[in-house]
């Protein structure tokens, strides 16, 4: 895909092309893991513009469920995991959903900086990590980056406690200038160095994290032009006034939100946006999510979804009561195991989702999903399949195997038509399409 | 409570009119005669002195006996008490009872209690007799008058006429036998009436026996056998159910309870040492007998074991030293005060447990001997262990700042030690090397280990382990739950599991000193239950959100904050009694 | 794609020479080979299962545990088994078990976590590794499977409920996993022709892919259901380990894609009251380890298969104040099979030359994983034998 760099980020709309059902769903399935019907005809209502508004709005200021906090009192992994996939799937038309999209960045960052929780051995931090990620995740990406070098966690799991002044690591240094700002090219060893010196004199005992000036290494250092006696915020400040920063950033955006595959022009356009924006990532998103690039037949239904989005929008479009540990197994079967990344450069994504080993999982989770499913009230077999998958893949055409479907439920006369149809629907390849 | 099955069932045939179902079949009937002996009749002077009761016409060979008195006030305190827990739904068993109940009174075409108002004022009974692998009942009801007896019957008979088809069919009595009128219902079920009384029953023979009875005014039927007899001159409840049985003649005829598996209890630690010597004994008593009462916002049970000479010599604490009254104040969400004999069944084991029992019991203490360096586990410490344990459910009062973001309660444990410094010591070494291998465990883990450290209290010395200290604002996870305390002291043993309450539980030590009964006691506060719930509201609802349950924890809330429990466990010289008494508190 | 063993059976259908057959028989083709790894959770007493009879020293510092020397399989001069595992001192009689002993790595690691990290990637402390490596998840089995071709998918497969240990992962990636027991495949109600135009090849890029992923999942859930269906002719002994192992051995005798296998028992970290526990988990391991030889002996398929049994350090000499014994280091590695040259290998532990009380490595762990991928699985070995370390002759 190319397309001018300029004409990329114009609003969808802008030449006519009509906001349907079927943008809608793109919309609402990237954005904030799918949607239940009643959801997708409020948006379908309200139109492209309002709806983005909406959704960036209520991003900005994620609630706090009741009992939120309460789940550092238990500091167990598996009902951290379970808490925070649990807002992912909290059901559309209650207050938790509306702010849905800052789950959504918020597991697009986690992700990014990926801490696994092997390494850091404590719920409690990673928790708070991700607490840190859904708050600032939306706001200004300097603001972000900065909390992140300070986080328990993080530290933990890039040794950024071990770093001294006499015995600097440069694991940290490294992955900030590698994976989380930059990516590879625009620096040298040299930057990595002085950029541990800088980030040294953190320590993190039990969950208390607190600087140290006797382990700071307070002298002179030159990062990317920069010079000075720079800490952690100077670090910070310097690595994200490299040109690369944005682009990096805009990679990511794009990755999440658009194709697997890079799309060089659009990620220029989209950091050229965030420049604009002053690194705020919410507007920019929303410049994304409105624009033509993002609504290009190419993109559409063309991104293997993630475990997670695989579930949510089971969940979502078909109104399943999905318990969240139940989620969390699924999802770990099947290769995301939520706070336990495969390693620091997080999930690869794409194809690698779609691994025969991974997909043995994702057939056992379609079949316990489908268990889930109600039993077609008051309706035909047949009439319920359309219906499904109606909210499934709202506007689109029934897909080639439909014929085989409709042969299946009338030959075989299913005891459980719900399940029945729910599994057919839920195995197919366009359901792990997102 | 046992699976019996009263041969009320379908007569075969009715001599006129299509074949039909008389009375709800077996099982059916079985429970619905259950719950109407159990039901009751108008209130009514107890054990009247001018007329022999009504479970004196009972079959004399009768193996169970079920006396009513003062019926209606039963079942109407019965239903003003919350038995039932707020299900949401309510689970698969539940549903049957109200529907045998309902089924049962649309049966009578009345209210239970009304019906039973007229034709029992005076008393009822229910005598149960084996016969092979099935029984045989007789219902005998007394009434205030012979006119509210016939004419109730009258309808009742009625009623059941109906319902077949035949609507006269029972206008008059098939047969006279003396001043009794029978009533034949099919082949199985007799009713007859004579004066004030109704008999009920399935066989002729018993019936006849009660009726004959009538013209002997010294018999006293089955009241006059040893067993009853013993059994009634207990404290008798005021108003409810009374209930005599006879264990010998209860296990040939029902096989669905293991028996030898009860009886076994006593031989095997899990027993004699889990449950205790009195309640693993009472299966093996010689008579057995159950009250139960309900009053105003009150349900008690008792039920006592007569006839203890099956029981091995000197496991029961009819004599031996008393407790110290104590762990009783008021915040307990739970306490109890139990009688475990370590120190007769680790030096007796060979005689009182069976082989296989005995072996793994044995190869325990073999295993556990290594926590008390040097000293031999069954000589030197259990064998001095009091046999008195009280231990104490509490919400912990954590000092500030280290409270856990989810408070759940702690324990404590009391147990009278002798003083001895060797046993002193060997029993902290044990709480040592435990707390030591815990924290091996959680080194692994990467989780910070619980610091041992000796502690004065007052003049007393205490070891504790605790967990690392939190920093500002910090809240605990579940983890800061726990600060073991052990501390010996004043001839007793003291283990908290929480720091806090070792500290409270020593006040209390001070405080009293006066000796307790003989008796075990459990006392389970709803009210505190509640209050901690209720604290920990928003903590539990989420952990079931997490799973996937919306759980309503305000009705539960609600109906524990009413209900408080105690339970009792008597010892006398040959005579167990178990009593547990549920209270509302408004 | 046909393996060996398949042409084999085709062609004797045919009418193909007998001569042909024997000669092949001997040795069986290298890709052929399946590698069962069983690993022993929580530190194995290496010393309580390999006994050192003629050792003073071992005792002296194990009073309680000593004891099952009365009742221990002699297997030669010195050496004996603990009573529990008859089997193995049955195979071992054979010249089916070879015993290696003193298997570790320098600097060790008594960390459960760390120490498993170290067998799992085959990366011991001290070897220069990329930055990153330590947050990498990727184990020695995972690269193994990779590098033994794309053809036999998959060709490593773990067997057991939970996360697949480290070993297993390839480029952060999980193997793949079948629970033990039950809802193997659990029964899906659609039916075939259903199920196939499902995973009809649709469209290009994320559509094929997935429908490609579909049917290959899809035959390897039908593989393992085919498996789990074949009747076994030894005698098994219940439990979650013979479950296990029962899966495996079917799916070896079906020649089933995988060439590389993986349980795990867990339990064996005793500091507290070994003496029956311990002997309550090598019954465990003995009885399954004893019927699944049995079972592809009967198949005539042990000459093909290789067990091998670790576990992530041994224990101390001497037993604690608790009749238990903690974390040490080196610890002894067994191998079953009828291909692996049987006796013992490396050299004993000499309980006077200990190093902080514990027995020293003799053989590195490095040089064991090479020993397999050469000698046994046919590939050239990722890292070499440290330099120095004596050559392994683990196989006939």
């Amino acid at each position: 895909m190319s397309g001018r760099h300029t004409e990329l980020l114009l609003p969808f709309g802008s030449d006519g092309e009509r906001f349907g059902r079927a943008e809608a769903a793109h919309l609402l399935r990237r954005a904030v893991f799918g949607a239940s019907p009643e959801r997708l005809a409020s948006a379908l209502q309200a139109g492209l513009e309002a709806t983005v508004s909406e959704l960036v709005a209520a991003a900005k200021a994620p609630p706090d469920e009741p009992g939120g906090s309460g789940i550092e009192a238990f500091g167990l992994l598996p009902l951290v995991q379970a808490f925070l996939v649990g807002r992912a799937l909290a059901p559309d038309g209650g207050e938790l959903a509306r702010a849905r999209l800052a789950e959504r960045l918020m597991w697009m960052w986690h992700g990014h900086f990926a801490t696994s929780d092997h390494k850091v051995r404590d719920a409690v931090l990673m928790h708070r990590q991700l607490a840190l990620l859904r708050r600032l995740g939306g706001g200004d990406f300097r603001a972000l980056v900065r909390a992140m070098l300070v986080d328990g966690a993080l530290l933990i799991w890039l040794d950024g406690a071990l770093n001294t002044a006499g015995d600097p690591n440069e694991n940290l240094a490294r992955e900030l200038l590698e994976l989380f700002c930059l990516g590879r090219g625009h620096y040298s060893e040299t930057d990595v160095r002085e950029a541990a010196r800088g980030l040294s004199g953190w320590r993190v005992e039990g969950r208390r994290v607190w600087f140290d000036p006797a382990r700071f290494d307070a002298g002179e250092k030159r990062l990317l032009g920069r010079s000075g006696p720079l800490d952690c915020d100077g670090v910070a400040d310097a690595v994200l006034a490299h040109p690369a920063a944005p682009r990096w950033v805009a990679r990511r955006l794009v990755s999440t939100f658009v194709c697997d595959s890079p799309w060089p022009e659009l990620e220029a356009a989209l950091a050229e946006e965030l420049r604009r924006r002053d690194f705020e990532v919410l507007p920019t998103l929303a410049t994304l999510l409105r624009s033509r690039a993002f609504f290009a037949p190419a993109v559409r239904g063309n991104k293997i979804a993630s475990p997670l989005e695989f579930v949510a929008r089971a969940r979502h479009a078909l109104g399943l009561e999905l318990a969240p540990d139940a989620a969390v197994r699924l999802c770990s079967a099947a290769g995301q195991a939520p706070l336990l990344p495969p390693s620091v450069k997080g999930w690869d994504g794409g194809a690698a989702w779609a691994h025969p080993n991974a997909w043995l999982a994702r057939g056992r989770a379609a079949l316990e999903l489908a268990r889930l499913a109600p039993a077609p009230a008051g309706l035909e077999p047949l009439e319920a399949a359309h219906t499904w998958a109606e909210n499934l893949w709202p506007g689109q055409d029934r897909p080639a195997w439909w014929p085989a479907l409709e042969q299946s439920l009338r030959r075989a006369a299913p005891a459980a038509p719900g399940a029945f149809i729910a599994e057919a629907l839920l195995r197919a390849p366009e359901a792990h399409l997102v | 409570m046992f699976a019996m099955r009263p041969r009320l069932a379908t007569p075969a045939t009715l001599t006129r009119g299509p074949r039909n179902r008389c009375l709800p079949r077996g099982k059916g009937a079985g429970r619905a005669a259950r719950a109407g002996a159990l039901g009751l009749f108008a209130a009514a002077p107890c054990w009247s002195q001018e007329a022999r009761p009504a479970a004196a016409f009972l079959p004399a060979d009768s193996a169970v006996l079920i006396e009513l008195a003062a019926g209606a006030e039963f079942v109407a305190a019965l239903e003003a008490l919350p038995l039932e827990p707020p299900w949401q739904p309510p689970p698969a068993g539940r549903a049957p009872w109200r529907r045998d109940y309902e089924q049962l009174e649309g049966f009578l075409g009345a209210g239970l209690p009304a019906v039973l108002s007229r034709l029992a004022d005076r008393g009822a009974a229910l005598g149960l007799v084996p016969e092979g692998p099935d029984w045989q009942a007789c219902l005998v009801l007394w009434a205030a008058d012979e006119q509210r007896s016939a004419a109730e019957l009258a309808r009742l008979l009625d009623e059941v006429a109906r319902r077949y088809g035949a609507p006269k069919l029972f206008e008059q009595p098939t047969e006279r036998r003396g001043e009794a009128l029978l009533w034949s219902l099919g082949e199985e079920l007799l009713v007859a009436r004579v004066g004030p009384r109704v008999l009920v029953s399935g066989s002729r023979a018993l019936l006849c026996e009660g009726l004959d009875r009538l013209d002997q005014p010294a018999d006293l039927g089955p009241l006059a056998r040893p067993g009853p007899r013993s059994a009634r001159a207990l404290p008798a409840p005021d108003c409810g159910v009374w209930m005599w049985m006879d264990p010998t003649r209860l296990r040939g005829a029902s096989t669905e309870i293991d028996w030898n598996g009860l009886d076994g209890l006593l031989t095997r630690p899990e027993g004699l040492l889990g449950l205790g010597a009195g309640l693993a004994g009472l299966p093996r008593a010689g008579d057995w007998a159950l009250a139960a009462e309900a009053g105003q916002d009150r349900l008690r049970l008792a039920l006592c074991g007569f006839g203890l000479e099956a029981l091995p010599p000197g496991l029961l604490p009819a004599a031996g030293p008393r407790p110290r009254a104590f762990l009783r104040h008021g915040d307990n969400i739970a306490s109890a005060v139990l009688h475990r004999d370590w120190p007769t069944a680790t030096r007796e084991r060979g005689r009182l447990f069976e082989p296989g029992a005995l072996a793994q019991f044995s190869a325990k203490l073999e295993e556990l001997q290594i926590f008390f360096g040097g000293l031999r586990l069954s000589e030197d410490v259990l064998a001095r262990l009091s046999p008195w344990w009280q231990v104490a459910l509490r919400p912990v009062p954590f000092p500030a700042g280290t409270a856990p973001g989810l408070p759940l309660p702690g324990a404590v444990l009391f147990l009278e030690v002798p003083d001895d410094p060797r046993l002193a010591h060997a029993l902290e070494a044990a709480f040592q090397t435990l707390i030591s291998l815990s924290n091996v465990e959680s080194a692994q883990q990467g989780r910070p280990p619980l610091r041992l450290s000796a502690k004065l209290a007052g003049q007393r010395s205490y070891s504790v382990a605790t967990p690392m200290p939190l920093a500002e604002g910090e809240v605990g996870d579940l983890r800061y739950n726990l600060a073991p305390a052990l501390c010996l002291t004043d001839g007793g043993l003291l283990l908290a599991s929480h720091e806090a309450l070792l500290l409270d539980a020593l006040d209390e030590l001070d405080a009293e000193t006066a000796p307790a009964g003989r008796a075990e006691r459990l006392e389970l506060s709803g009210a505190e239950l509640a209050d901690w719930a209720e604290a920990q509201v928003q903590g539990l609802e989420l952990l079931a959100r997490l799973r996937g349950r919306a759980l309503q924890l305000r009705p539960w809330i609600e109906w524990l904050a009413t209900l408080a429990l105690e339970a009792r466990v008597e010892y006398g010289p040959d005579a167990l009694r178990f009593e547990a008494r549920l209270e509302r508190r408004p | 794609m046909l393996c060996r063993r398949q042409f084999l059976i085709q062609g004797l259908s045919a009418g193909v020479v007998l001569p042909l057959l024997s000669g092949l028989r001997a040795r069986p083709d290298r890709a052929d080979r399946a590698l069962v790894v069983v690993q022993l959770t929580g530190g194995n007493d290496s010393l309580n299962c390999v006994l050192p009879l003629d050792q003073e020293r071992w005792y002296r510092e194990r009073p309680t545990l000593s004891g099952v020397a009365a009742k221990a399989h002699r297997l030669s001069a010195g050496l004996g088994l603990h009573p529990a595992l008859s089997a193995l001192a049955e195979r071992y009689r054979r010249g089916q078990v070879a015993l290696l002993h003193g298997v570790g790595y320098p600097q060790p690691d008594r960390s459960h976590f760390r120490s498993l990290d170290i067998w799992h990637t085959g990366r011991v402390p001290g070897d220069p590794r990329g930055p990153r490596e330590a947050q990498e998840r990727q184990g020695w089995l995972g690269r193994a499977a990779a590098r033994l071709g794309a053809q036999a998918q998959p060709a490593a497969l773990f067997v057991g409920e939970g996360q697949p240990p480290l070993a297993f992962f390839e480029g952060g990636r999980a193997p793949a996993a079948v629970p033990g027991r039950e809802s193997l495949e659990q029964r899906t109600e659609l039916p075939e022709a259903l199920l196939a135009a499902l995973e009809q090849p649709g469209g290009e890029g994320a559509q094929g892919l997935l429908s490609e992923a579909t049917r290959a999942a899809r035959r390897l859930g039908g593989l393992m259901e085919q498996a789990a269906r074949l009747e076994l002719r030894a005698a098994w002994p219940r439990g979650g380990l013979s479950d296990r192992l029962a899966l495996v051995a079917r799916s070896i005798r079906l020649g089933l894609p995988p060439s590389l296998y993986g349980v795990e028992l867990d339990g064996f970290d005793t500091h507290l009251s070994q003496a029956r526990p311990h002997e309550r988990l090598l019954a465990e391991l003995d009885g399954a380890l004893g019927a699944f030889a049995a079972e592809l002996e009967h198949s005539g398929d042990l000459d093909r298969v290789c067990v091998l049994v670790w576990s992530e350090f041994g224990r101390r000499v001497h037993e604690n104040g608790s009749g238990g014994t903690d974390h040490g280091a080196a610890g002894a590695v067994w191998l079953l099979g009828g291909g692996v040259a049987g006796g013992e290998h490396g050299q004993r532990p000499d309980l006077e030359r200990l190093e902080d009380g514990d027995v020293p490595y003799s053989t590195d762990l490095r040089a064991l994983y090479a020993c397999l991928e050469r000698d046994w699985l046919g590939l050239t070995p990722e890292r070499p034998a440290p330099a120095g370390s004596a050559p392994l002759e683990l196989f006939a």
